[in-house]
């Protein structure tokens, strides 16, 4: 309860702040837009010249971009602005106020910043995947609706997980302003099915860097396409990177708390 | 804006100590080559998947490796940074000390802009030729279409330059240019050659590419270089580079001024 | 010799968004926007000779920066005539650019990871000082500013006060005939507010330069400028000597007696206050009109070996002016 209470003043002060910002709303606004719409667009080139993108028709691409949107409205609104706060504080010094607050330094560090005006990536990215879906005529069981909220659930925890881990690193070296770069980078690989890549190319997306749970999966899951692994292995993955970045996130902190001066 | 001479001197000084100010952020910027290629490799693989071992509107797997490797230098040659340097100094207040000085900002960003480009230029080259190296393209280059590229190349980065300044100077007005940019940048993934070859684009779609500014920062030079246009296309698309070009130069010119005068009325 | 500065009637006035706390108040000011219009400053005249050290008084807010920014051009003055070294300011020509310098506190104008040498080769070339006169120059700024090797550190790696001396000698560096410093010791400790001091009135003496400063320290007025302008909510108050400021707006003197011999203190009228008595030393306090009548009656009643008259301490003074209770 208090740690709803805590995330919730959060998010007031993030509406607060957003709305100084006239211009703001209406450009962010028309930004995600045009953002979705030039995706689409470029989808809509692609398709001009084929009907079969490594086995994916247009809708099923549709709904693995808005999948991409989605998540990507997720860390912009909630993961990215707080993480990216940690990596500033820790160059600044002003890190140890969070550790003098009563609240999980973990819970303080990833919930205080929401960009809210990035939910509108998310609330198009839902809207392309329904438009999608519906014209793929798909069959949405109360069944198959469930495995894609557990396949996406552990999507972005794996999202997460990178980008913690990631942040982490500025316990060691404090000069890694841009170091979440490194997740954009992979992850803009993800707008298309992770099939279209060559064999390498494609594993170290699966495994290595799992781009592919992250966009391809939960697409491959709604449009009843052929799975690429077995679905099970996502929420799974997403769970052990969670704790794996928890746990790195702890050793983190020790050697801040005893090397900070 | 008149040269005058202590200002080209005044640029070039700027540009040696912006660029040895810029080798203190060779990670940072090695990262951003790295992104510049990211996505190229991404379309590279959409059309790779398509075309197979055939061809899709007469390029085969080897053309697109060639375009997107070339789309790669291009893409960072004229990549106009202007909105992360130039906007924020105006927004920040941190224009005052350079108005002090007898020479227009815009030239700090300029200089700021070349620094930034042969710095990381240097660090994107090696994985460029790697690059090449895994892809094999087909480069059909002659030594006319060469020499134009250059020409195309250096009106591009010019163009580019100066459509980066122009959102970079709505900061003046407004908080956050930054979404105005970003329109820009997804109109020039549509209609610059990113997405696909201008080429592949559907009919009217194609037409309006040609006719817009955003071919004429991106895809341009590198329909020059690979040979991919007739001596009537070459000739219209060099006469639309120079006319938006021209275009862009006036159009930056007012809105500099319109903004100092508005900086210089709100406080600086 | 026409004035260096001559300002006339300038008014400035700044459009300012008002918004009250609180998330609907937020709401509402995304929807429609409350403005408010501020005079920051309000019909000021003056004029500066070449060669003078003039002091800008004022509390925050006062009008005291915006001028500054107005003279050195950055800002465009809402009515008024502003005339220095023959230029209007704001149509920042480079002959004028090359003439004056705006030092603002603690104001960026060097490259963070290079030493400030590499800095100020660029403002070489975009003043265009030849290799004789920036030699000379930066000879003889770092000898009264005592630079040493700080121009080659890196300037991420110097001290706030060292970081201000070389942001100094930046600003210099074209041997400008105006100097516009806006609260330059601000920040600094006491040796290095005494140090950039001292440098002013060096090369004031040396160069013949003409200086406007603001300071929130009355300790750097006083030791610079022998001339004040004093300004309260864009409006000035008073321009003339220091000297000048005291004597009208002081409200009381000091007076200090050393008797010989310890005696009954006469009836005083109520004209004055004893401050303290400390075995032969009293000191009391009198209002400024009445001090002459106190002074003669104490030297008529006591057995005095030694009498002085004092004005209070100037930021009493200025504290006095900024209250508006002044005479």
């Amino acid at each position: 309860m208090r740690i709803l209470r805590i995330v919730s003043a959060f998010l007031r002060a993030a509406i607060l702040k957003e709305t100084a910002y006239r211009a703001e709303l209406v450009g962010n606004l028309v930004r995600s837009v045009i953002n979705i719409g030039v995706a689409v667009g470029g989808l809509a080139v692609v398709f001009s010249h084929t009907s079969d993108l490594s086995g994916w028709r247009l809708e099923q691409a549709m709904v693995l971009l808005g999948v991409y949107y989605l998540v990507q409205g997720i860390v912009q609104t909630a993961l990215s602005p707080s993480l990216n706060e940690v990596v500033s504080e820790v160059r600044k010094g002003t890190f140890d106020y969070v550790l003098l607050k009563p609240v999980p330094s973990l819970l303080l560090s990833s919930t205080r910043r929401f960009v809210v005006w990035h939910v509108a990536d998310v609330m198009l990215g839902g809207a392309i995947i329904a438009i999608g879906l519906i014209r793929l005529e798909a069959q949405i069981t109360v069944g198959i609706a469930a495995v894609f909220v557990g396949v996406m659930v552990g999507g972005v925890s794996i999202v997460f997980s990178i980008w913690l881990a990631l942040t982490t690193l500025v316990f060691w070296f404090v000069r890694v302003e841009n170091i979440t770069m490194i997740f954009q980078l992979f992850f803009d690989t993800g707008r298309y099915p992770v099939e279209i890549y060559p064999f390498w190319l494609r594993q170290l997306l699966t495994f290595v860097f799992p781009v592919a749970f992250i966009t391809t999966v939960p697409a491959q899951t709604i449009t009843g396409r052929e799975p690429l692994v077995a679905i099970w292995l996502a929420p799974l993955i997403g769970a052990l990177a969670l704790l794996a970045a928890a746990r790195f996130w702890r050793i983190g902190l020790s050697r801040y708390t005893s090397a900070s001066s | 804006m008149i040269l005058r001479r202590t200002t080209l001197a005044g640029a070039l000084a700027l540009t040696r100590a912006e660029i040895a100010d810029m080798f203190q952020y060779r990670v940072v910027l090695f990262l951003y080559s790295l992104w510049e290629v990211v996505h190229p490799i991404v379309y590279l693989a959409v059309w790779g998947a398509i075309a197979g071992e055939g061809e899709v509107g007469g390029l085969r797997l080897s053309d697109f490796a060639a375009y997107y490797l070339t789309f790669m230098l291009v893409s960072h040659v004229t990549a106009a940074i202007e909105i992360y340097t130039f906007g924020p100094m105006i927004q920040q207040g941190e224009l005052s000390p350079h108005l002090l000085r007898p020479m227009n900002p815009v030239w700090v960003a300029a200089a700021r802009n070349i620094s930034y480009k042969s710095v990381s230029m240097l660090l994107l080259i090696p994985v460029w030729i790697g690059l090449v190296i895994i892809l094999r393209p087909t480069f059909s280059i002659t030594a006319g279409s060469a020499l134009l590229f250059v020409v195309a190349l250096v009106v591009a980065a010019l163009l580019a330059f100066l459509v980066g300044t122009t959102f970079a100077l709505l900061a003046f007005w407004t908080t956050r240019s930054f979404s105005f940019w970003e329109i820009w940048i997804g109109l020039t993934f549509l209609l610059g050659g990113q997405v696909a070859p201008v080429e592949l684009l559907p009919g009217f779609v194609q037409n309006l590419a040609t006719a817009l500014p955003m071919r004429y920062t991106l895809g341009f030079p590198i329909e020059v270089l690979l040979n991919r246009l007739d001596a009537g296309e070459l000739a219209l698309g060099f006469v639309l580079q120079f006319a938006w070009l021209i275009a862009a130069a006036l159009i930056v010119r007012t809105v500099w001024r319109a903004g100092i005068r508005q900086y210089s009325a709100v406080g600086a | 010799m026409p004035p260096d500065v001559s300002v006339r009637d300038l008014v400035k006035q700044y459009v300012v968004p008002e918004r009250a706390g609180g998330l609907r108040a937020s709401f509402r000011s995304v929807l429609r926007r409350k403005h408010r219009l501020v005079r920051a400053v309000d019909g000021i005249s003056f004029e500066v000779d070449r060669g003078e050290v003039v002091g800008f008084l004022g509390p925050n807010g006062a009008g005291k920066t915006t001028a500054l920014k107005v003279l050195s051009g950055l800002l465009h003055p809402t009515e008024g005539q502003v005339d220095v070294l023959g230029y209007t300011p704001w149509d920042r020509r480079a002959e004028y650019l090359s003439r004056i310098t705006l030092i603002m506190g603690q104001r960026q104008q060097l490259f963070w990871d290079l030493p400030a040498a590499d800095s100020f080769l660029v403002n070489k070339a975009v003043f265009g000082i030849d290799d004789a006169v920036y030699k000379r120059t930066v000879d003889l700024l770092t000898e009264l500013l005592d630079l040493g090797d700080l121009l080659t550190k890196p300037v991420r790696q110097l001290s706030l006060g060292e970081r201000m001396k070389v942001e100094l000698a930046a600003g210099l560096l074209h041997t400008p005939r105006v100097l516009f410093l806006d609260e330059p010791t601000i920040g600094l400790d006491v040796t290095m507010q005494q140090r950039i001091r001292e440098f002013v009135t060096a090369y004031n003496a040396e160069t013949g330069a003409t200086v406007l400063l603001t300071s929130h320290y009355m300790a750097d007025v006083k030791a610079l400028a022998r001339r004040v302008i004093v300004i309260d909510q864009g409006k000035l108050l008073y321009d003339g000597a220091l000297a000048g400021l005291v004597q009208r707006y002081a409200p009381h003197k000091t007076i200090t007696v050393h008797l010989e011999r310890s005696v009954e203190l006469p009836d005083l009228n109520g004209q004055a206050e004893v401050l303290s008595v400390e075995g032969l030393q009293v000191t009391v306090r009198a209002g400024k009109d009445d001090a002459a009548e106190v002074t003669g009656r104490l030297l008529a009643q006591l057995p005095i070996a030694d009498l002085s008259v004092e004005d209070p301490p100037l930021e009493e003074v200025i504290d006095q002016v900024f209250r508006g209770d002044g005479p």
